[in-house]
């Protein structure tokens, strides 16, 4: 579905344009505002991210031009903008924030610090790719647990299992991702 | 490349928030996190920051159109009454004119060559005025086969009273329409030379009738078949402690209606091998669950003394069921605890360590799961005191072994004042 599309569809049901792209691209945007400011903003506030994301999408509805790439590209673009505008806001408004390096998740990396940003991106991404190697259900627990900050119970609910043995699980996955980071397995 | 390794295990594990955008492309792919309530939240927001109602679309509006607006009921009933009333008017008016007529020419042979005066009514008399006229004479003057619904002023040629020319009544029609434009035209039958039946007209009836019938589409099928007291139990995790026996059961409410039952054994840790998915009711007081398609072998109770914190009893034959919320209480294996071969994974205020404890009774040792350095050590068991001999220094470290009120198999409260629970291992070998 294109964007003119979407916006045909908006027009007709504003309702229906936003539960289908909630369906269609809901994950992703939440994915990317979380990937963003999940270290310091609460669930609601990410919600509220998220629907700003869509606002502006549905509102900016026809601009978009096919030949300057993918629509999901387009959207991940206004996402990550939204997100750092979430982010400098939540900031503003308290200092949840302080304790994490700013820069490091909002704003391109300077000349200065290029090289530490280099390696926590290497190291970010060795770690994803270890979470990956793990398996299921040991990686969803991970992913859930570390990326989305769920609870113990409310990934017991997703998987279907019990709480205890999510927790054991997520203790034993965290032992084994340590292991390999420590053993140095994770390079590729 | 060197990693730095951050102090503590949450830090490192943060930097999940700080992927490439491909890696976030797969979470969201493979790991969707938005579920249904969270989809609902984020459409309510889209909707409000749009400056729409939240409920303002579709379904919803169709809703509020079943519960009655003005609109259509107006129409509905209002149309009757003032047909009626305009046809007594009429009538009355009409019988007039024709007693004036023969009491002052006193000629029964009369014609009446232009339509009454009472067509020019702009009401909705004039749909009976038609019909009143269509029974005299002249009825061939406000007859044809032309559709005058689409006219709309001919209130010139009318007071003329030329012949062949509409009624007003179709001009009276046409404005109908156009203010009514769901209704349908009352007299529009004039067309076609047949006599207005406003007592046989079918109601206007509102386009909503597939919204009346239409099941709700919101709520799971499985929440339409639970009563409201399964439904108060959904999603929870309950410990259950029967009197007299040591461990408790596991009851695990689904979302999809089912029950996952399960058991820990006297030292908190859970028996994978015990989990039993069943079926459950809540009738009344009358607590049932089993396997399903097994309902003879069910086991039914009756609930006591349910409470605000969600906790409640179930008297089954067997004794009481305590089902808590919270954490259980593993009262019973304070004097069990059996540290010769075993390992424990512990976790508190230290990093995560593995304390594992020989077949001799006497030594073991530890290692941390984020650095994978420890020591072994030598123990001793006095009471509820438990002393370390720590490597090869012989460093002495007391701690006092709590078993009241865990979730875990039991803690150490070290002489620091720290806590660090234990979780017994052998759930996964």
């Amino acid at each position: 579905m294109t964007d003119s599309e979407w916006e045909y569809l908006f027009e007709d049901s504003p309702r229906k344009a936003y539960e289908y792209f909630i369906e269609q691209y809901g994950n992703l945007i939440y994915a990317i505002v979380l990937n963003k400011i999940g270290n310091c903003a609460s669930r609601e506030d990410v919600e509220d991210c998220v629907s700003d994301i869509m606002v502006e999408f549905f509102r900016n509805a026809g601009r978009f031009s096919s030949g300057s790439g993918s629509l999901k590209s387009y959207i991940s673009t206004i996402a990550k903008r939204r997100a750092i505008d979430a982010f400098r806001q939540i900031t503003g408004r308290n200092n949840m924030c302080s304790d994490i390096d700013d820069e490091s998740i909002v704003i391109p990396p300077s000349s200065d610090d290029t090289e530490e940003e280099a390696e926590k991106r290497i190291f970010s991404q060795n770690l994803w790719n270890i979470v990956k190697s793990l398996g299921e259900p040991d990686s969803s627990i991970i992913v859930y647990q570390y990326f989305y900050n769920h609870t113990v119970h409310e990934i017991a609910k997703i998987l279907e299992m019990t709480s205890g043995a999510v927790q054991k699980r997520s203790i034993r996955a965290r032992k084994k991702i340590g292991t390999i980071l420590r053993n140095g397995d994770y390079y590729e | 490349m060197v990693i730095i390794m951050n102090e503590n295990e949450k830090d490192f594990m943060n930097s999940l928030n700080d992927l490439d955008d491909l890696s976030v492309e797969e979470i969201a792919e493979n790991y969707p996190a938005l579920d249904e309530k969270s989809k609902k939240r984020i459409l309510k927001k889209c909707m409000e920051k749009s400056g729409f109602s939240a409920y303002a679309d579709d379904d919803e509006r169709e809703e509020i159109t079943v519960s009655g607006t003005e609109r259509y009921n107006r129409v509905s009933w209002s149309r009757y009454v003032s047909s009626a009333a305009a046809l007594i008017i009429a009538v009355v008016g009409i019988a007039g004119v024709v007693m004036i007529h023969g009491n002052l020419n006193g000629n029964d042979d009369f014609e009446i060559d232009t339509p009454p005066s009472v067509s020019s009514y702009d009401t909705e008399a004039e749909s009976v005025s038609e019909e009143t006229t269509k029974t005299t004479k002249n009825k061939g003057y406000i007859a044809g086969g032309h559709d005058y619904a689409n006219d709309t002023d001919y209130s010139g040629i009318i007071v003329g009273g030329t012949p062949q020319t509409p009624p007003t009544v179709d001009e009276s029609s046409s404005e109908d329409t156009a203010e009514n434009e769901d209704t349908p035209v009352v007299n529009n039958n004039s067309n076609n030379n047949t006599p207005v039946q406003p007592a046989t007209q079918a109601p206007v009836t509102p386009p909503v009738t597939e919204a009346l019938t239409a099941p709700p589409v919101t709520e799971p099928v499985t929440d339409a078949v639970q009563s409201e007291a399964q439904k108060s139990y959904l999603n929870d995790l309950y410990y259950v402690e029967i009197e007299g026996v040591s461990g408790c059961l596991g009851f695990n409410f689904m979302p999809d209606g089912t029950l996952n039952k399960f058991a820990f054994n006297d030292y908190g840790n859970m028996y994978a091998d015990t989990s039993v998915l069943c079926s459950y009711e809540i009738i009344g007081n009358q607590f049932s669950y089993g396997v399903a398609g097994d309902e003879l072998n069910w086991k039914t109770g009756t609930i006591v003394n349910p409470n605000d914190t969600g906790n409640f009893n179930v008297q089954f034959e067997d004794g009481l069921y305590y089902f808590n919320v919270g954490e259980p209480v593993f009262t019973k294996f304070k004097e069990e605890i059996v540290f010769a071969g075993v390992t424990y994974y512990g976790y508190g205020v230290y990093d995560e360590r593995v304390f594992t404890f020989y077949e001799d009774g006497t030594s073991g040792s530890y290692i941390t799961t984020k650095y994978g350095t420890g020591m072994s050590f030598t123990y001793s068991i006095n009471g509820d005191e438990i002393t370390f001999h720590m490597g090869e220094d012989d460093n002495i470290i007391k701690a006092k072994i709590i078993t009241d009120n865990l979730q875990s198999a039991f803690a150490f409260q070290w002489s620091d004042g720290n806590i660090e629970y234990f979780y017994y291992d052998s759930f996964y070998k």
